[in-house]
């Protein structure tokens, strides 16, 4: 699973059918040790309701049309949860609670 | 399927239903001659219960779901097995029991 | 799905029939700040693109499948949408 940060969206107009509805998310894969963009973008469907500043982990190929929403799309990247924390080798690499409380000061 | 070392864990509260009570844990690629760690880690489904440190199978892309635990379930990623030994030409590389984990 | 700019039309006489009646296109992939990057590649179009537009390029057989609705289709690359814009990091990118 691509685990990555939610840094923007894309709007479609002239899209295929099989589009019609999914919302567009520009993802940064991150590097899980540092949690830093890799270089990297994928434009994921979003199947959790995610918003920008947001990590989450998607699901890429066949396994990104697995749910019953995301089955009727021809996504190939789609977002399938928000990540609250990650751990790693004991030490926690992430943790939304912490940054939220970070940003908020 | 490619071998990997379990280094830790993910939480998701905010899922696809059809994750629910799924476990994720991290993994990092591990070299076979080596038994080094080589790579970028990821994050991977866990249907065998494996633990930090075990070094592991595991199966990528549509392979992934052809678990019972994953079935119609939406991963590209999931872990199959606990490796026991490697051999390679007749060269025992790994055993668990003497890993230090 | 990767943003890509079209830089070209392929015309082949001599293809894989189920590809008859099928516009393919030349693509290249775009970097968030509208650069072009690696090499072109042939895609086919679902969403009626032209030369310079700015598309959504979707990178999936099963994709394919659906987007031209041919069940036995081959294909990697498919064109899935004209982007008319995106928002990246606060700033908002105009594509036409």
């Amino acid at each position: 699973m691509m685990v990555g940060r939610v840094t923007g969206n894309v709007v479609s107009t002239n899209k295929i059918e099989k589009l019609t509805g999914a919302r567009m998310l520009i993802v940064e894969p991150v590097s899980l040790e540092t949690i830093e963009p890799t270089g990297d973008y994928i434009v994921c469907v979003d199947d959790v309701g995610a918003g920008e500043g947001d990590l989450v982990f998607c699901a890429y190929g066949s396994s990104s049309r697995q749910s019953d929403t995301s089955k009727l799309l021809a996504t190939d990247y789609t977002i399938f949860g928000i990540v609250d924390s990650l751990t790693l080798r004991g030490v926690r690499t992430y943790d939304k609670a912490k940054e939220a409380a970070h940003a908020a000061g | 399927m490619q071998l990997a070392k379990v280094i830790g864990s993910m939480v998701s509260t905010r899922k696809c239903e059809r994750l629910e009570g799924m476990k994720l844990l991290v993994a990092v690629p591990i070299d076979m001659e080596t038994m080094e760690e080589k790579g970028a880690p990821f994050v991977t489904a866990d249907t065998v219960g494996a633990g930090e440190g075990e070094i592991v199978m595991w199966a990528g892309g549509s392979s992934s779901r052809q678990t019972d635990l994953t079935t119609g379930k939406p991963v590209d990623s999931t872990i199959i097995g606990i490796v026991d030994f490697v051999d390679i030409q007749g060269k025992r590389v790994y055993a668990k029991s003497e890993a230090g984990t | 799905m990767k943003i890509g700019v079209i830089t070209g039309t392929v015309v082949s006489t001599v293809k894989y029939e189920r590809y008859r009646g099928m516009k393919m296109l030349k693509a290249r992939n775009l970097t968030l700040e509208g650069e072009p990057t690696g090499e072109e590649f042939v895609v086919l179009d679902a969403a009626d693109a032209g030369i310079g537009d700015i598309v959504l390029l979707n990178n999936d057989g099963g994709s394919a499948k659906m987007v031209t609705g041919d069940s036995q289709l081959i294909a990697s690359m498919t064109v899935c949408g004209v982007v008319d814009h995106y928002t990246w990091r606060g700033k908002t990118v105009y594509c036409h």
